[in-house]
């Protein structure tokens, strides 16, 4: 499947997941479906973190303490783009070392 | 009048709508500083994973989703099948269902409103749209849309100026998409549960990728998490669970 046919199938996923609680408001769900529903994206988020990390391991030495610069700062300012700014930042001095 | 002043109208009040939409729409405006840039750091990244710009812009324009596009720029880069990029959004997007329960309770409007409303649905527009005391779908509509501006405009810049770079790769660019996940999971991790989740997740990604490819080990290891992080869900989670299971909405 090409790049386009990607992005459609993701688009329909997406909206699907976003419309199904507007459109069955009606419906109950168990709790225990809740609590994962609601955790999954959480996991979901650190498997990717560390995948990403993780796949580059002869620069574990510099990618490692940009993620934990960025974490410092996303978890003190909230802020989006500094995090990332923050990060790349810390990369880039890291490799002038 | 324009499609959405019908499907409002129908919704409501017309001008009443009206007013709650332009609200919406204004009200998020502030966060277009953080979107914005947010968006032009995936338009790079999409790029430098070899995504065309028509490509990358139109991922912002159907999708709309920063999760879900920066973990398929990722696992596109890892050669993930489609199968996985489309099951990972929509484990990234689930809490979104549940979001969409508790707006549904809580709001009266007509189903073609709710379609239209439903694209525009992000955890952003959402605060926005509660920040006034209730949710109504036409303000959250509004704040959706006017994310939905900011970032494709930052997609634009990003993917405009990342088929400029002579070489991304050599300048780390693909560093942005652990960076961008760590902005949207940093907040989320503040309940035992969460952190039990986010454990349990990122030990299971590190076996399951020496067995299975990227994306298997991504949707492996977030359902793992999140089914352990439920098992040991504290008094905070079980409380959202009774609140949306139960029908009493934490919008109203």
């Amino acid at each position: 499947m090409n790049g386009i046919g990607a992005v459609l199938v993701m688009a329909t996923v997406v909206y699907a997941v976003r419309l199904g609680g507007l459109l069955h408001a009606g419906r109950s769900l168990p709790a225990a479906w809740v609590r994962v529903l609601h955790l999954v994206p959480v996991a979901t988020l650190t498997a990717l973190v560390t995948i990403s990390l993780a796949g580059r391991p002869e620069e574990a030495g510099l990618r490692l303490p940009a993620a934990v610069v960025a974490a410092v700062v996303a978890y003190r300012t909230g802020r989006a783009w500094l995090c990332i700014v923050a990060g790349m930042t810390s990369y880039w001095l890291l490799r002038l070392v | 009048m324009g499609a959405i002043d019908v499907m409002m109208t129908t919704a409501t009040n017309g001008s009443s709508a009206r007013r709650l939409f332009v609200w919406g729409f204004l009200a998020l405006t502030p966060l277009w500083i953080g979107a914005v840039p947010t968006g032009l750091a995936y338009g790079l990244a999409a790029r430098e994973a070899g995504l065309t710009l028509s490509e990358t812009q139109l991922m912002s324009l159907a999708v709309f989703s920063a999760s879900a596009q920066i973990s398929a720029v990722s696992l596109i880069d890892e050669r993930a099948p489609v199968v996985m990029l489309a099951l990972t959004a929509t484990a990234l997007n689930a809490h979104l269902l549940l979001l969409g329960l508790t707006i549904g309770r809580t709001t009266r409007a007509s189903r073609r409103l709710r379609l239209a409303a439903a694209f525009f649905l992000t955890d952003g527009a959402y605060g926005v749209a509660l920040s006034a005391g209730r949710v109504t779908l036409p303000s959250l509509l509004g704040a959706g849309i006017s994310m939905f501006v900011a970032w494709n405009i930052g997609t634009a810049i990003g993917a405009t100026a990342g088929g400029a770079l002579p070489n991304p790769r050599g300048l780390g660019i693909d560093v942005i998409a652990p960076l961008m996940f760590l902005v949207v999971l940093v907040p989320l991790v503040r309940t035992r549960a969460a952190v039990q989740a986010a454990v349990v997740a990122g030990v299971s990604a590190l076996c399951l990728a020496r067995v299975a490819p990227a994306g298997t080990a991504v949707v492996g290891a977030g359902l793992l998490g999140g089914i352990a992080g439920a098992l040991v869900a504290g008094r905070g989670c079980a409380d959202l669970a009774t609140t949306i299971a139960g029908g009493k909405g934490e919008a109203g």
